[in-house]
């Protein structure tokens, strides 16, 4: 069992599960990008691009500060499926349920 | 297939809205994920003012007054996946099912998310949400672990510590989540404490005794960074307000939690030090899903933290799409009882969309008005203090709204 | 032209941030202006193609391959933007299609282009997830991908790195021309930006920039969906397109499902950097919604499992549209404008505008700066339509 002092290390905290993403991976991110919307932070990492589409995670990146504060700069569309669908399910043909 | 109400959601909300429909003879389908109908209803149990409130009890009466109609139809383990405009009407398509629902009007009661807390390791297994363990324990009586701990103040990590404790879990308390990297959002360690006010009156006499010291951010702040390390004693279990969880710690699965003090102002002070549980309860907070709304075009009021992205909606649960309405937690995270007021309004909204009455149901409406405000005023849990105020501000945006025409 | 000119690029798509790339890689000083942030039009709405099977011998694919050459330059050049370089396969769906396909490379094998044709049992050999009743295909391959969010990122950033000025979420509302010649830009914030020479690469608004000054430009959206699948099996590393939409170039009908006539259905399959795959894709002229519309979303499901019946249980988790730049003649706009010095156009790239941003960039470069163009900029040129009279499009 591991009971050396705990990383504090960035790239030890895993923000985005689906995508194995880290606050290290963002923040360097941040760094190179300098994005000014969650959006274009989102394009860079794949952050809030995983099976999850942010539903979960997307409070966590309001812990990032886009330049921009405008209301536009945090609006992230999520566009369907809401939820996962398999294929033979999406490319069905006729009405019933 | 065809109905003149589509619900989403068989939680309070959706159920109160469909047995309302179903009494006024609307073909009603009520389609819910979980295998299960009830909602967050099924883990509640907790003792109010009014005694015990037993959620799994409220959901099986609200589905026993569903059963006599048999113009309301209940489709489980069904997700609705997405929402699209079509020829007056709604068409909603399924992930585990083919075809479509086409619907004349569509309540969206599909609830709230909750919200994890990174920090190093946290995805181990034994690291759960506060409302996961709630589920294990209240409704499949598993107990989550031999000794846990919560971390992260608020409203739900107090109802569940209650929660567990009575079931005889051993916890280690509740203590502060990290508040530096990317939890960063959970705001400062002022904030934590503060959320303490809405919970006091659940605590023990003495904690009650307390509430005008809470009250103070002067005091607050004192008495909460002057705490014992080991904790004040409340829920069964211990408040430890100046100790932060800083990371998990386990090979395989959790077998321990690094935790630090905080000082007043939240900065990490001394060494960390290690505590073994088995397990790990995360309350990062509650957060409506704005998607389907969003979805069918319906203006949305989103946020900075995405904690508070709802649609704006008026009196009766109607938003700014024709047909589309919504109740219960996708408006704002409150109690069940407030969630069951809010599907009665908006099934009041559903009726004057069908029938293009836009006065009928008026008495029904001030009575289901009343409902609502009572159940605000008895509520037991506040569960984030911003919702009032968000709802305010709705109320305007609703007011003001663009209309057609 | 002064020897460090000030050139505006306005829209920081794909286009626009190469252009400010090479410019600034000449020695321009570049101030890269957009309404959003940077590649949040069509550039972040699309699939990563960078694809020569497709082009007309001659000209068409003399553009693609020297646009394929420089990416590959940049690639060694940039920080990683997931490009590889796997080639690309076009599958038939019939045998009225393996007739057009062979006949289609012996014409690029003839160009010494590097195109083979695959019969029935080297197709299924390549693709054995292929549904078993494909008939044949064929392989090009130069063809390469990259992620086009992050290939859009890096060619801005690398611009900003020369000291390129990156103006995001600053709309432009007019084109500043003094006596005949663009002089600057006028933001929508009332802020007047001189420059000596102005590139509109606004995509899809191109018109809707220049229209004000009189100058028509053709260019009209097409939307297309994309379905993006969870993690999982894939099925191949390498790009698989269908065939059939090259039938119109023989003057030939294409034969496929209703559905799929009706919404330009065909499929595009595009595995990615991050272990799931892109399905495409669709071709309307419907307005300027970007929503998804389930009907297509469901035609490109099924036009998949056509060629891949093994997909049916993988799982889709989002979709999403994006609007072309579209001209009538199918080539882009890259180009002065007849009359007004220093207004320059990069726009209309159609399904391209990834795969050709690297020819783009530089060409403009070359030609605003006054250097040797690197292609033929003739076929290119904006008046081309004025002069066909193909201005009444749009
Ligand atoms: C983890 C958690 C614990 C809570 N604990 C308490 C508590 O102890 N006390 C308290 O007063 N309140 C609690 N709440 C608040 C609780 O949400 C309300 O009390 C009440 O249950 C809200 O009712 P609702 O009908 O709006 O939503 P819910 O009860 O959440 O019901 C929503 C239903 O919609 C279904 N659904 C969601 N999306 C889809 C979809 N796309 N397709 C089909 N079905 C869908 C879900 O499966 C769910 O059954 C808790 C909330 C959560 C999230
Ligand atoms: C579904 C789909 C799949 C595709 N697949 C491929 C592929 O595989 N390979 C390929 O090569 N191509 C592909 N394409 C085509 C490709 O996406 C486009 O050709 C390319 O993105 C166009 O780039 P652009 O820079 O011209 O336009 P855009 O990316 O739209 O950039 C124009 C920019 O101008 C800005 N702008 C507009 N007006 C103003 C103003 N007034 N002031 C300031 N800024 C303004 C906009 O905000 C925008 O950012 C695909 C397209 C779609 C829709
Ligand atoms: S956790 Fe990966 S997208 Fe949300």
């Amino acid at each position: 069992m591991a009971k050396d002092a705990p990383s504090h290390e960035d790239d030890a905290v895993i923000v985005c599960r689906c995508e194995a993403l880290t606050w290290g991976d963002v923040k360097q991110a941040m760094e190179a990008f300098q994005p000014t919307s969650l959006r274009q932070l989102k394009s860079v990492t794949r952050w809030g691009m995983g099976i999850c589409q942010g539903r979960v995670c997307r409070p966590m990146m309001a812990a990032t500060t886009v330049e921009d504060q405008t209301e536009a700069a945090f609006r992230l569309v999520v566009r369907p499926p809401f939820k996962p669908v398999a294929m033979n399910i999406l490319g069905h043909e006729g009405e019933k349920v | 297939m065809r109905t003149e109400a589509l619900i989403i959601g068989a939680g309070p909300a959706g159920l109160s809205a469909a047995i309302e429909l179903g009494q006024r003879g609307i073909e009603t389908l009520v389609v819910d994920e979980y295998p299960v109908p009830g909602g967050r209803l099924l883990g509640q149990m907790y003792q109010s003012q009014s005694g015990w409130w037993i959620g799994r009890r409220v959901a099986e009466d609200l589905l026993e007054r569903l059963g006599r109609f048999p113009n309301v139809h209940l489709m489980l383990e069904t997700s609705v996946s997405g929402l699209a405009h079509a020829g007056g009407g709604w068409t909603a398509t399924f992930s585990q099912r083919a075809g479509t629902v086409d619907a004349q009007a569509v309540l969206i009661a599909t609830g709230a998310t909750e919200v994890p807390i990174p920090l190093p390791n946290w995805t181990l297994p034994g690291v759960m949400t506060v409302g996961a363990a709630q589920t294990m324990a209240n409704v499949h009586g598993v107990r989550p672990g031999e000794r846990g701990i919560i971390i992260g103040f608020g409203a739900l990590a107090f109802a569940v510590a209650d929660e567990l404790t009575r079931a005889g879990v051993d916890l280690a308390g509740i203590v502060l989540p990290p508040l530096q990297g990317p939890s960063q959002w959970l705001g400062t360690v002022q904030d934590q404490w503060r959320r303490l006010r809405d919970v006091v009156h659940l605590g023990p006499r003495w904690a009650r005794a307390a509430t005008p010291l809470v009250a103070s951010d002067f005091w607050l702040e004192r008495v909460m960074a002057g705490a014992p390390q080991k904790g004040i004693p409340a829920l069964g279990t211990v408040l430890r307000p100046n100790v932060a969880a800083i990371a998990m710690a386990g090979e395989e699965a959790v077998s321990g939690v690094w935790l630090q003090r905080v000082d007043r102002r939240g900065t990490l002070v001394g060494e960390p030090w290690h505590e073994a549980v088995d397990f790990a309860c995360l309350s990062g907070g509650l957060r409506p899903v704005p998607d389907l709304a969003a979805a069918t075009g319906a203006a949305m009021k989103s946020s900075r933290s995405g904690l508070h992205d709802v649609p704006i909606f008026g009196p009766v649960g109607e938003t700014t799409a024709p047909g589309i309405f919504a109740a219960g937690n996708v408006l704002g995270i409150e109690g069940a009882p407030v969630a069951m007021a809010q599907g009665q309004l908006a099934s009041i909204g559903v009726l004057r969309h069908l029938s293009g009455n836009p006065t009928e149901w008026a008495a029904e409406q001030a009575a289901f008005s009343r409902a609502l405000e009572v159940a605000r005023e008895r509520a037991p849990l506040v569960f984030d203090r911003a919702w009032s105020q968000i709802h305010e501000e709705i109320r305007q945006a609703w007011t003001n709204r663009p209309k057609e025409g | 032209m002064k020897s460090s000119p000030h050139v505006i690029v306005v829209g920081a798509g794909v286009i626009g941030a190469a252009s400010a790339h090479y410019l600034t890689q000449a020695g321009a000083r570049v101030t890269l202006i957009d309404q959003g942030d940077i590649g949040s039009g069509t550039s972040s709405r699309c699939d990563g193609n960078v694809l020569a099977i497709d082009k007309d011998p001659g000209f068409d694919s003399q553009m693609a391959t020297v646009s394929q050459q420089l990416l590959h330059e940049l690639a060694q050049e940039l920080p990683y933007f997931e490009y590889r370089r796997p080639g690309s396969y076009l599958v038939c769906d019939n045998a009225d299609e393996v007739e057009m396909a062979r006949e289609w490379v012996r014409q690029q094998q003839a160009e010494g282009l590097p195109f083979a044709y695959l019969d029935y049992e080297a197709i299924h050999r390549h693709l054995p997830h292929l549904a078993e009743d494909v008939p044949g295909g064929l392989y090009c391959g130069s063809d390469s991908t990259l992620n086009p969010l992050l290939y859009t990122q890096r060619l801005a950033q690398s611009a900003r790195d020369r000291s390129a000025d990156l103006r995001p979420h600053q709309p432009v509302g007019d084109i500043g021309i003094e006596g005949g010649a663009a002089k600057g830009v006028r933001l929508a914030s009332g802020e007047w930006v001189p420059g000596d020479a102005v590139v509109v690469a606004a995509g899809i608004w191109t018109p809707a920039l220049l229209e004000p000054l009189g100058i028509r430009v053709p260019i009209r959206p097409r939307k297309g969906h994309l379905l993006v699948s969870g993690k999982g099996p894939l099925f191949g590393d390498a790009k698989v397109m269908e065939f059939g939409y090259l039938m119109s170039k023989f003057g030939r009908e294409r034969v496929a499902p209703p559905d799929a006539m009706q919404y330009g259905v065909a499929l595009v399959y595009e595995p990615t950097a991050s272990h799931n795959f892109l399905l495409g894709s669709s071709r309307e002229f419907v307005g300027w919604d970007t929503s998804s519309n389930p009907k297509v979303v469901q035609s490109i499901a099924r036009r998949a499992m056509r060629f891949y019946p093994g997909m049916k249980d993988a799982t889709i988790i989002r979709s999403y549209a994006g609007l072309r730049p579209w001209t009538p003649d199918h080539f882009p706009i890259v180009s002065e404008v007849d009359g007004v010095p220093g207004l320059w156009i990069a726009a209309g790239h159609e399904g391209d505008g990834i795969g050709l941003a690297a020819v783009t960039g530089r060409l403009i470069a070359d030609l605003v700066l006054g250097g040797s163009p690197c292609i033929d900029p003739g076929p290119l040129r904006w008046n081309r339509f004025t002069e066909e009279g193909g201005m009444d499009h749009g």
